[in-house]
């Protein structure tokens, strides 16, 4: 008899149909016959559930995508996420972060899809949309330890941290009013390709909400998502004026300071 | 509301009984998201609701939040689908961790999963697994659920599954398997009746056999559901009433184990509240008479065994 872990890594190399004519004759020899149902069928079942589960996810991920590519182009890009994407958490909700990639890829790769440019960042949006209303709350902001950091003489090594509910999206394309527009049914029509989007995406109470910043206020708050020090930020010529405000409202909710 | 008394608890490091344990009773509902708010508007008649722990992990934002306002107002216990019991993969201590939190959170009475496996080498695929009914898997089974009630500090509930592959060497039962799990790991069952009855018609299983073979005294909740007639085998599709085979069949299990809580499932194509709690109050119809009768049976009987001592 195949020992436990290797009868499951046959029965997973078969699921993947990634399994070699030896691995399929190995595995599906285990399989008690009988019934109506050949052991192939068996496994079929079971390959075919757990597509479907991870389908399902990236269908209720991102809505607004299947409504633009339609049913069947939807599924069928995201059928191709799922042969090259295993899921590698239990937890379902992490799953389909790099599906924006592929449809990158694809977008650059497909002549059906070339007349949608957008389609990556509209799909970046939706996870972060996603993302932030799954996302932890974070402890309050220590604004005591703050003071004595800034104090200090470490002040410019101070790393400011964001919000874990808040998300940042600059896109050449005017991703927002796109979503926007087919979440809300209000027929797409054209919309004006404008400068595009600079976007936070971010928990207001219980519910996700995207908002356009001004390009100042995005440049800083990348260039602390890019873990740059108050010094780096001072330096690159960033206004820091948003940054009591942003402590204040809890868009930055920690920072650190080096040790060293 | 009747107390379900809980089994001595002593053999589980670091147990307590102080987690409302004894609330829950009767019929109560799989209570899914779309129906959180309804339910938390309306304050439905409710014996007890079920969550399924793997969406309502979350810490941040709505969930933990919908998780503390039904708390507040019903008993609950806990369904998990990715413990991956029957795997070889280590155990995933950071799930573990977030469904501990979760039942201290929600004060859940008891957290369950399934007989199966749902992992290989890191890679999940969500779907509930079968195992092979060998001493080699029932060792490992049973390892991992030991190491997990200790992590819990509280037995862990064990469910069959429906399944549509059996292997060639099980020379356990599942029932066997199951009550040798019990026994070894010292954990409680789930007894899913349309699991049973699915894997009747799809592998033949005797279903008095299969109830006699399993320690009813370790079963503390049933679970119910409608499976899918495909061509050649049923699926447990979660996605339609309870069937009426089903019901005949938790008749018979309900007489065996009277006063166990019943939970009704449905996770695809979720209809109406109201018919969720039609079939619940289906459930306590069949139920309750048969409780009732066990309790009078006890009640005649305890006069007697005490005037003996």
């Amino acid at each position: 008899m195949t020992d436990l872990p290797d009868l499951q890594r046959l029965f997973a190399a078969c699921l993947d149909g990634v399994a070699d004519t030896g691995q399929a004759t190995a595995f599906y020899g285990l399989v008690a016959a009988g019934g109506e149902l050949t052991a192939e069928a068996r496994v079929a079942v079971y390959r075919g559930s757990s597509r479907e589960a991870r389908l399902n996810t990236l269908e209720v991920v991102y809505p607004v995508c299947r409504l633009i590519l339609g049913e069947r182009c939807f599924r069928g890009l995201a059928s191709a996420y799922l042969d090259e994407t295993p899921s590698m958490r239990g937890d379902l909700n992490l799953y389909g972060d790099a599906f924006p990639a592929l449809l990158q890829r694809q977008v650059q790769a497909l002549d059906a899809l070339a007349g949608y440019p957008y389609l990556p960042d509209l799909a970046r949006l939706e996870w972060h949309w996603h993302a932030v209303y799954y996302a932890p709350a974070d402890p309050p902001f220590d604004i005591h330890a703050f003071a004595r950091a800034s104090a200090g003489e470490g002040a410019r090594t101070i790393r400011f941290r964001l919000a874990s509910d808040l998300r940042l999206l600059a896109s050449g394309y005017p991703v927002y009013e796109i979503w926007r527009r087919h979440r809300e049914g209000e027929g797409t029509g054209s919309v004006p390709l404008g400068e595009g989007d600079r976007l936070v995406i971010r928990r207001d109470g219980y519910a996700p909400l995207a908002e356009t910043v001004a390009s100042g206020l995005f440049d800083l708050l990348a260039a602390i998502a890019g873990d740059h020090s108050l010094g780096e930020l001072a330096d690159g010529g960033l206004d820091l004026e948003p940054l009591p405000g942003l402590i204040a409202s809890g868009w930055i909710a920690g920072f650190a300071v080096a040790r060293d | 509301m009747e107390a379900i008394a809980p089994e001595g608890l002593q053999g589980v490091a670091g147990s307590s009984d102080s987690r409302m344990f004894p609330r829950i009773s009767g019929a109560g509902i799989g209570l899914r998201t779309c129906h959180i708010d309804q339910v938390l508007r309306d304050r439905p008649n409710v014996s007890w609701f079920e969550l399924l722990a793997d969406n309502h992990l979350a810490t941040g934002g709505l969930v933990p939040a919908q998780v503390e306002a039904v708390r507040a107002e019903y008993p609950l216990a806990l369904h998990c689908v990715d413990m991956n019991l029957g795997g070889s993969d280590p155990l995933d201590l950071d799930y573990l961790e977030r469904v501990r939190d979760l039942r201290d959170r929600s004060a859940a009475a008891w957290v369950s999963d399934h007989l199966c496996f749902t992992a290989v080498d890191g890679r999940n695929y969500h779907d509930l697994l079968p195992i092979p009914y060998t001493d080699e898997a029932l060792r490992r089974v049973a390892e991992r659920v030991l190491t997990i009630q200790d992590f819990f500090g509280d037995r862990l509930l064990v469910e069959n599954v429906s399944s549509y592959l059996r292997f060639a060497e099980s020379p356990l039962t599942e029932a066997q398997f199951l009550r040798a799990l019990a026994q070894e790991a010292d954990c409680h069952l789930l007894l899913d009746v349309n699991n049973l009855y699915v894997n009747h018609i799809n592998h033949g299983d005797e279903l008095a056999a299969y109830l006699e073979s399993l320690p009813l005294d370790r079963v503390r909740e049933i679970h119910l559901g409608g499976y899918e007639p495909k061509d050649g085998y049923l699926l447990d599709a979660h996605n339609n009433p309870v069937s009426e085979p089903v019901w005949a069949l938790y008749a018979q299990a309900v007489g065996l184990l009277p006063g166990v809580p019943t939970l009704i499932e449905w996770d695809n194509d979720i209809p109406a509240f109201a018919v969720l709690q039609s079939e619940a109050a289906k459930a306590t119809g069949i139920a309750a008479p048969l409780a009732e009768r066990e309790k009078e049976k006890r009640d005649r009987l305890g006069p007697r065994i005490r005037g003996a001592a």
